[in-house]
């Protein structure tokens, strides 16, 4: 080796012993500071401004809170790029082709982390984990995982969305209605343990008040559209104790279970809105929110819309459940599904990574976190152990919903993260949503899926796919139910 | 003046050199079109996605993505229904734009007003179109409410929940908003019209019928082929509705050839597919502009044969 080189070696070595260095500070938030500041010192800057892509549906709360940070460290926000959720993963993929480091770091869900580390867009951060210690113990389930791929860190956990079932709490507690449910099906009327009583629930519930045909309350609501839909089959699935993939990435989807679960998820869909296949958050919110349903399962923000203090008709009339599962093999299987969720990550092509870095670790504390989830016009979900006991929490969303809602994240399974996440996920609701419009029989729509999650397992190689598959599974729940 | 300014402009006044002048920036123009052009014709015949290495390493897979793009049934479905919607919705706009531009030709009070309420439409971005009657259609939105009163009874129209209504939402926004384009072409066209055909067949007792399908219809036909083919050409490349709209859905019923390449390139991260994809569709189109343009060449010489005769 001659001397330049150990020269370089040693350099590069020193430099990732600097990085890994312990940040000091007690808390999360406050070492995500100091760190700042030290690179803040260490460049000479006195302000930052660094550009962030996100959906509207976080811009607000994040607004609010950067300009602390910046108040802090000199470290602020400059352009905000603003896309659609569902189009994170297009202007994401486009900057990975352009490399133009238009955006320093983005929120985007744990879909497309896949593709982005493939890409070479989400820069591994373990360095800097190391040095910040993030508050990554206090999240809950198997949420942090979801950041990480084929071993490395990517991006840091922020939004806890898995599923959690809503009910009326008033119509449940007449006296009149209880008897006559409880005299036809013979339980409750409760949170459901399964499916079946849910379909019952919904039912019972549906009501036509002016006997004109239309139902004017409606017993169930779930998303059944295009591009959102599919995520509520594949929590059925999973109940019913489904895998996707076996260990050779040959698609199970197909089976007994999957069939099964596709008819169920097909007949709720008699006791909802006529037009649930067009709508997604923006059209299911209010309109829970303004008493027309008995139920609805969905994201845990359903809890902002429907406890809003002004805009809601049902504020403290809403009963927050466990999911519903199956009963398989005997024992009651309960999953929600982490339905979006949404992860910091930075860009390699940023030219201020490890400043990126402290604001995402700031973001996430259990401190700024807890204001981030109190937001009524952001969808930022709890997602730590010390949200359960923070009042701000609580005063936004309830103590049931909230303890709820991180039960539920006991049992709670990824979607599909592996590269080409996005379009398994794709051919999965294209053919989910021709069953559901009756076009083809249950049967066929899986067996089609699973043609088409072959075409892409081979398109994307089918060894690299089975080894991510298996680090995969690690993240699935043990537990059948939540304590 | 200083010697190298001067001797600089003495170069340019040369006549060799002046003569290319003018041409220098149509041909960076080409250069622009060429370029990417050339990029788009490498990455189809190359094995490229975006989570695979730069591009310029892709393998070279000859016409295998063209194969493929032809065997891919979403594709082929993308494009039929694309023209489909293309052919209602330009066919609609132009029957419309060409009756308010018949409405609005003569003068009469208020004419000013009711021109810029037909052209407002065209101004606004189509994304907001879309997101806007993503909330105005749902079921209990203020379209039905609005059929409910006019017919007096319920009416509930799954404008995209539904299946075949969903395409008939997609079309409709695309009629909704460039109506305004056709309608001001077509006045530009009646305000263009020569008088003295028109005149000359009013003194030989023709009747406003006869003037309109004899004299102004023929020579507004090269405006109509004109608005045709611009407008067919905007139609194919729909995007902003079905996606805000419906999603491409319910199922695949509104996914048009520019949602899905958008889908296959970014979301799937399948470049190459998608670039033969476009070449595919670029053809097409391409083929349609040239039958198109031939169409309207013959008119006008048929027209001009007539006016010399």
């Amino acid at each position: 080796m001659t001397r330049l080189a150990l020269l370089a070696t040693m350099l590069i070595v020193g430099a990732g012993a600097a990085g890994a260095a312990e940040v000091p500070g007690k808390t999360a938030d406050e070492r995500a500071v100091n760190g700042a500041r030290a690179y803040m010192k260490a460049h000479g800057l006195t302000t930052l401004k660094l550009n962030m892509l996100t959906s509207p549906f976080h811009t607000k709360a994040l607004e609010r809170e950067i300009p602390i940070f910046e108040k802090a460290t000199g470290i602020g926000l400059g352009n905000l790029i603003e896309v659609g959720i569902l189009q994170i993963q297009a202007k994401a993929m486009a900057e990975a082709v352009a490399r133009s480091g238009s955006f320093d770091f983005w929120v985007g869900d744990p879909i497309s982390l896949p593709d982005a580390a493939e890409a070479g867009l989400a820069r591994p951060i373990d360095e800097f984990v190391a040095g910040g210690r993030p508050d990554v113990d206090d999240v809950v389930g198997g949420f942090a995982e979801q950041g990480r791929y084929k071993g490395k860190t990517y991006g840091l956990f922020a939004d806890g969305d898995n599923f959690i079932l809503v009910l009326r709490k008033d119509w449940l507690d007449k006296p009149d209605e209880r008897q006559k449910f409880r005299a036809k099906y013979g339980w409750g009327p409760a949170c459901p343990d399964t499916y079946e009583q849910w379909a019952q629930l919904a039912e019972f519930f549906t009501r036509d008040f002016n006997n004109d045909g239309v139902p004017d309350f409606y017993g169930a609501m779930a998303y059944r559209s295009r591009s959102w839909g599919w995520r509520w089959w594949l929590q059925r699935f999973y109940a019913k104790g489904g895998m996707p993939f076996d260990d050779d990435m040959k698609p199970l989807i197909a089976g007994k279970e999957g069939v099964e679960a596709l008819r169920d998820y097909i007949a709720l869909t008699k006791y909802m809105p006529k037009d649930i296949l067009g709508w997604a958050t923006p059209q299911a919110y209010p309109f829970y929110a303004a008493g027309n349903a008995f139920s609805i399962m969905t994201y845990p923000s359903i809890a902002l819309a429907a406890e809003h203090p002004e805009k809601s008709t049902v504020r403290g009339k809403n009963k927050y459940c466990l999911v519903p599962g199956y009963v398989v093999n005997g024992k009651l299987v309960r999953r929600s599904i982490q339905g979006f969720g949404n992860i910091f990550y930075v860009s390699s092509y940023s030219g201020h990574a490890e400043a990126a870095y402290w604001l995402m670790q700031w973001l996430t504390s259990k401190e700024v976190s807890a204001r981030l989830v109190t937001y009524t016009d952001s969808v930022f979900d709890p997602f730590m152990k010390s949200h359960l006991t923070d009042p701000r929490v609580i005063r936004s969303r309830t103590k049931e919903m909230v303890e709820t809602h991180l039960r539920n994240a006991q049992v709670s399974p990824p979607l599909i993260l592996l590269q080409g996440a996005v379009e398994y996920d794709d051919a999965l609701d294209e053919k989910i949503q021709e069953a559901l419009l009756g076009r083809i029989p249950p049967e066929e729509a899986l067996q089609r899926t699973v043609v088409a999650w072959e075409k892409i397992t081979e398109q994307v190689g089918r060894q690299a796919q089975i080894e991510a598959w298996k680090a995969l599974k690690r993240a699935y729940p043990k537990k059948n139910v939540p304590d | 003046m200083p010697p190298a300014r001067r001797s600089i402009l003495a170069w340019l006044e040369r006549e060799s050199v002046f003569k290319w002048l003018p041409f220098v920036p149509v041909q960076a123009l080409v250069v622009f079109l060429l370029l990417p052009t050339a990029l788009l014709v490498y990455l189809s015949l190359v094995s490229w996605r975006i989570t695979r290495g730069v591009w310029w390493r892709a393998p070279f897979v000859g016409v295998d993505n063209f194969v493929l793009a032809v065997h891919d049934d979403r594709f082929v479905w993308a494009v039929i229904r694309t023209f489909g919607f293309a052919a209602a919705a330009v066919g609609l706009e132009l029957g419309l734009g060409f009756g308010l531009a018949l409405l609005c030709r003569e003068r009469f009070r208020g004419r000013r007003f009711y021109t810029t309420i037909f052209l407002l439409p065209m101004m606004i971005v189509p994304a907001v179109v879309g997101y806007d009657l993503s909330m105005l259609l749902i079921d209990q939105g203020p379209l039905n409410q609005v059929l409910t009163v006019l017919a007096g009874r319920s009416i509930t129209v799954r404008w995209i929940s539904d299946y075949n209504m969903a395409k008939a939402a997609i079309v409709g926004a695309d009629v909704w908003q460039w109506t305004s384009l056709m309608f001001l072409i077509f006045l530009s066209g009646f305000a263009g019209l020569p008088p003295d055909p028109i005149r000359a067949a009013r003194t030989m007792g023709a009747s406003r019928w006869q003037i309109f399908r004899h004299v102004e219809l023929p020579l507004l036909k090269p405006v109509l082929a004109i608005a045709l083919v611009l407008r067919s050409m905007e139609a194919l490349k729909i995007f902003d509705y079905p996606l805000l709209l419906t999603e491409g859905g319910p199922g695949t019923s509104t996914e048009t050839i520019a949602v899905y390449l958008w889908r296959v390139g970014w979301d799937f991260t399948r470049v190459s597919h998608a670039a033969a994809m476009s070449l595919i569709l670029m053809l097409v189109v391409v083929l349609y502009t040239v039958i198109a343009i031939h169409v309207l060449r013959r008119e006008r010489g048929r027209l001009a044969g007539e006016v010399t005769r």
